[in-house]
């Protein structure tokens, strides 16, 4: 009561100064410390999210790497070896059919056909087993794991050489690249007789051009056969509007060109 | 820190037993050091022993009333604060940039060395302009040497938040640093401010609340340190005995 009319002590304004001071740093640190707890948490809690998006993703990834492989096996089994024997199977067919009297023609035409629609049933489904394949490992890695087995097994020495930045294709257009490029390297295999084999993707600002170079016996491009391989590869080319030549000489080898552009692709 | 003129028995009494533990802490770091030789604890260690040679000298003032050095009586050099004013100083600094050694960010570090220097002008020119540097404690140095000691700390403290060293907190002798720091500055200051009432003749109540308040924040700031060179010694390389860092 008395104080009121007195005036403080220089130490009252002091000690109220220094109260002051004390409490808001308190309150200032608090409420920092506060949102620096936070952004730690969150940033902690988005960490352990994302490791377990990568654990998934990784997790996936091999699930999907397993099955492929898997698949690629199989698919290549199929395609080579049960293909093989049934081919073989025909053959016998073949011959049996002029060793045996007329009237089994009929039953033996039938067990050609039979032997035939299997071996067309494997090729498709090798051939559904690999577009799996296709789609999950992109164009680029699908080319390479195929290059890389020619070369591992030993058919001829494969290159392939990719130029410009990679521009991400949509994957329906890139299994059926994929798809020209395979059916051309299958051809090289079977007719070709190469020993090397280069495979050339340059991703232009406007189309990405693929060209696939081969060193074997070549053939007259003037002469229509009736493997339906040459039709196959230009339709599809047609299908995603890419320009696609094949360009052979006897005794030359092989050129395939493919020039497919971005934008007129859906 | 008993910085002021003893004038009864058990406060000589309580006074040497805050000699005692700071001896003891200094004692204890000084092994310590030896176990763990960084220059953040070498400082540590050489902070307090300055502040025992400080104090042992502050004693010097019970003897002016007492013993031998009664010539002294009627000088300015008759109480001891002007000895304990400079080393409160160099108290404050040590503390401001101990911490420094813990962090990583350039700008805290940045500012904490532009609040050194605010802080050392400051107290600088309270000595020169005001008449108290022989009888009381310097009030606004306190002040604002308390509130950058805590400024300081809170750096420290946004520092362990970041780091993955929070986990290991209990074994990081800086910790207790700051715990004793903060706890005996927060404390000790506002008395500090009324270090010119410290006088039986004027309050007594008021005496035996500094006393208590001083002696149990010295108290408890000494066996901070003592407990963390104590515990941050016993995890020090129990594998590997000869490395040091």
């Amino acid at each position: 009561m008395l104080s009121e009319k007195e005036p403080l002590l220089p130490q009252e304004k002091l000690l109220i100064v220094y109260f002051i001071a004390v409490l808001l740093f308190f309150t200032i640190f608090a409420i920092v410390f506060v949102i620096a707890f936070q952004r730690r948490k969150n940033k902690f809690l988005k960490e352990r999210y994302e490791a377990e998006q990568r654990y998934q993703r990784e997790l996936a990834d091999s699930q999907i790497e397993i099955q492929e492989q898997t698949l690629k096996n199989i698919a290549w089994e199929l395609h080579d070896n049960v293909g093989q024997l049934l081919s073989v199977a025909n053959i016998q067919l073949n011959v049996l059919m002029n060793a045996v009297p007329e009237i089994f023609y009929d039953q033996i035409n039938e067990t050609k056909s039979i032997v035939q629609e299997t071996v067309q049933e494997i090729r498709t489904l090798s051939k559904v087993l690999n577009n799996e394949v296709v789609l999950k490992n992109g164009l680029l890695a699908s080319l390479q794991v195929e290059l890389d087995r020619f070369k591992r097994l030993g058919y001829l020495d494969a290159s392939l050489k990719i130029t410009g930045d990679i521009i991400p294709i949509n994957s329906s257009s890139e299994i059926i690249i994929f798809r020209i490029i395979q059916e051309f390297l299958s051809n090289v295999l079977k007719h070709a007789r190469a020993s090397k084999l280069f495979v050339h993707l340059d991703y232009k600002e406007k189309a990405l051009d693929i060209r696939a170079i081969d060193d074997g016996v070549g053939f007259d491009t003037a002469i229509k056969t009736d493997s339906s391989g040459m039709e196959t590869m230009s339709s599809r080319a047609a299908l995603i509007h890419a320009d696609f030549s094949i360009d052979s000489e006897i005794g030359k080898g092989t050129q395939l060109f493919l020039s497919y552009p971005y934008k007129t692709a859906q | 820190m008993q910085d002021f003129l003893p004038q009864t028995i058990d406060s000589v009494i309580a006074g040497l037993l805050i000699n005692f533990f700071e001896v003891l802490a200094f004692l204890i770091g000084i092994l310590y050091y030896q176990n763990n030789k960084t220059k953040p604890t070498f400082y540590l260690v050489w902070f307090l022993g300055i502040t025992v040679f400080s104090e042992l000298f502050g004693w010097y003032a019970y003897f002016v009333n007492t013993g031998f050095l009664n010539f002294l009586k009627g000088t300015v050099f008759e109480s001891n604060y002007w000895s304990a004013n400079i080393y409160s100083i160099v108290s404050y600094l040590f503390y401001i940039n101990y911490f420094k050694w813990y962090l990583s960010t350039k700008r805290s570090i940045e500012i904490l060395n532009f609040v050194s220097i605010v802080f050392f002008v400051i107290s600088l020119s309270e000595i020169l302009f005001s008449d108290g540097f022989f009888i009381r404690f310097m009030p606004i140095s306190n002040i604002i040497g308390t509130l950058f000691v805590f400024l300081s700390i809170a750096f420290y403290y946004l520092e362990l938040l970041k780091s993955d060293q929070i986990l290991q907190v209990q074994k990081s002798l800086p910790f207790y640093v700051s715990v004793g720091a903060l706890i005996f500055h927060l404390c000790s200051t506002p008395l500090f401010l009324y270090s010119s009432y410290y006088s039986n003749s004027i309050d007594p109540g008021f005496v035996s609340l500094y006393k208590q308040v001083i002696f149990g924040s010295n108290y408890l700031l000494y066996t901070i340190y003592i407990a963390g060179f104590i515990i941050c010694f016993r995890k020090k390389n129990p594998y590997f005995p000869k490395k040091n860092f």
